[in-house]
């Protein structure tokens, strides 16, 4: 009995919970367990681009999509759920130090402009141990001699038991890329693994900007 | 030879409204302020821009070399510049000012467009860009956001705005266009530091550029008086 308890606390832990936007979770229950930490996160609208050529700049998400349409569908190769599918898999409690933390996976990705002050919780979750991750932006960048890379723009909010945070961190990371975009549609599978592979550095590399980050930082 | 006429007169036209604008001030009718009539409120409508620079020159003077050794930075630097002035962000930071006493214009209600007008349309199309039938009608266009780093002067967030003003006509009466520029002290943030206070910096110093913008554009239309 013993065993299968700690079984089941592990598997509530491992497994990520994806949360039905766009309403947010209701509070815990007086009866509910209020020791776990929560850690909450929500993924960018999708992917944008800023580049540039040799011999002209480029405006935004024009390499996307540039007068032909998009055909080779480049615009919803890094959607909300392949975002979230992508990390999910990576151990995020640890990253940021939220031991033992549950994923909490929002579908939708947060409106641009957040009602009510930036400074309190996005759900009504009441955990005593509560952080957001935000996915802000992932920006297809390239010029000419650097080549091309995926830069992710990510928001830690770090909140212990109280509404409002007290701790926020903002801060980017970006990972070449070779294959994307990709020329023609079979080359498409393979795109979007190196895509979603440059997003799980990209967040990787972001929590250990946040473990190294002065405490004035965090 | 009739037609010729109707031709020569046209390129006439296009040669003269060419130089009208560009490359700063110029007007059909200069003194032309938008006066609206007693309890009529003006409309002064505004564009972020959706082109972006980043450039960065070393103690090598610019060149392939100097290029290629600030390229990833420069576009990291852009991509970061995007994003604190991203449309709404640059929308929201220019409603934040006056923008009519500023631009020494009548009291005018400001309309925030979110969606950049596609940029090279922007120096093409004189008339309004917008539906509005307003007889007291102004378009104030950011065009350019460029971001410098010369190893002398060190780092500079520069943006080109373009006013336009049309009064009660269809196409622009007055086109002024010129660039700001200040300083900067925390963009671009260091990797993996917290880019909260550099973003600050970006909305502040893209503010202090439209008021030197608008503080030229005040100078030229009482000179032109």
């Amino acid at each position: 009995m013993k065993q299968a308890l700690i079984l089941l606390g592990a598997w509530s832990v491992a497994i990520p919970v994806f949360a039905q936007d766009p309403s947010p979770p209701p509070p815990l229950s007086a009866g509910a367990t209020t020791t776990a930490c929560e850690l909450h996160i929500w993924p960018s609208p999708g992917l944008e681009s800023m580049t540039e050529g040799w011999f002209r700049n480029q405006t935004r998400n024009q390499a996307l999509h540039d007068g032909t349409g998009d055909p080779l569908q480049l615009t919803d190769a890094l959607g909300p759920k392949m975002q979230l599918d992508a990390i999910a898999t990576l151990d995020l409690a640890g990253a940021f130090e939220l031991g033992g933390a549950q994923l909490i996976l929002h579908s939708d990705p947060l409106p641009t402009s957040t009602p009510g002050p930036a400074v309190l919780r996005r759900t009504g979750s009441t955990a005593p141990c509560y952080a957001e991750f935000v996915i802000r932006r992932l920006v297809y960048a390239k010029n000419a001699l650097a080549g091309g890379a995926l830069q992710g723009f990510f928001t830690l909010r770090v909140f212990g038991a109280g509404d409002i945070v007290t701790h926020r961190f903002a801060s980017t990371a970006d990972t070449p890329l070779m294959l994307f975009p990709w020329k023609a549609p079979g080359d498409a599978e393979s795109g979007r693994n190196e895509l979603r592979n440059a997003l799980r550095t990209d967040v990787l590399a972001f929590a250990a900007y946040w473990r190294k980050a002065p405490p004035k930082q965090r | 030879m009739a037609s010729r006429r109707i031709a020569a007169t046209r390129l006439a036209i296009f040669a003269f409204s060419c130089f009208s604008i560009a490359p700063v001030a110029s007007a059909q009718n200069p003194a032309s302020t938008p006066q609206p009539s007693e309890g009529q409120v003006c409309e002064l409508h505004v564009w972020p821009a959706e082109r972006f620079s980043a450039i960065t020159t070393g103690w090598l003077g610019g060149g392939l070399i100097d290029a290629a050794a600030h390229a990833k930075g420069d576009r990291e630097r852009k991509s970061s510049m995007a994003d604190a002035l991203d449309s709404p962000n640059q929308v929201a930071a220019l409603a934040s000012l006056d923008l009519a006493g500023l631009l020494h214009q009548q009291s005018a209600t400001v309309i925030q467009h979110n969606e950049p007008l596609t940029r090279h349309t922007v120096n093409d199309i004189k008339t309004r860009r917008s539906e509005s039938k307003s007889p007291c009608y102004s378009e104030l266009i950011v065009a350019d956001i460029f971001y410098q780093n010369a190893a002398i002067y060190g780092r500079s967030l520069k943006t080109l705005f373009i006013y336009r003003e049309f009064g009660a006509s269809p196409t622009a009466t007055r086109i002024y266009k010129g660039w700001g520029g200040n300083g900067l002290k925390l963009f671009p943030p260091k990797p993996g530091e917290d880019a909260e206070a550099a973003n600050n910096e970006l909305v502040f110093v893209f503010k202090a550029d439209f008021q030197e913008f608008a503080r030229n554009e005040a100078g030229s239309h009482t000179a032109s008086r």
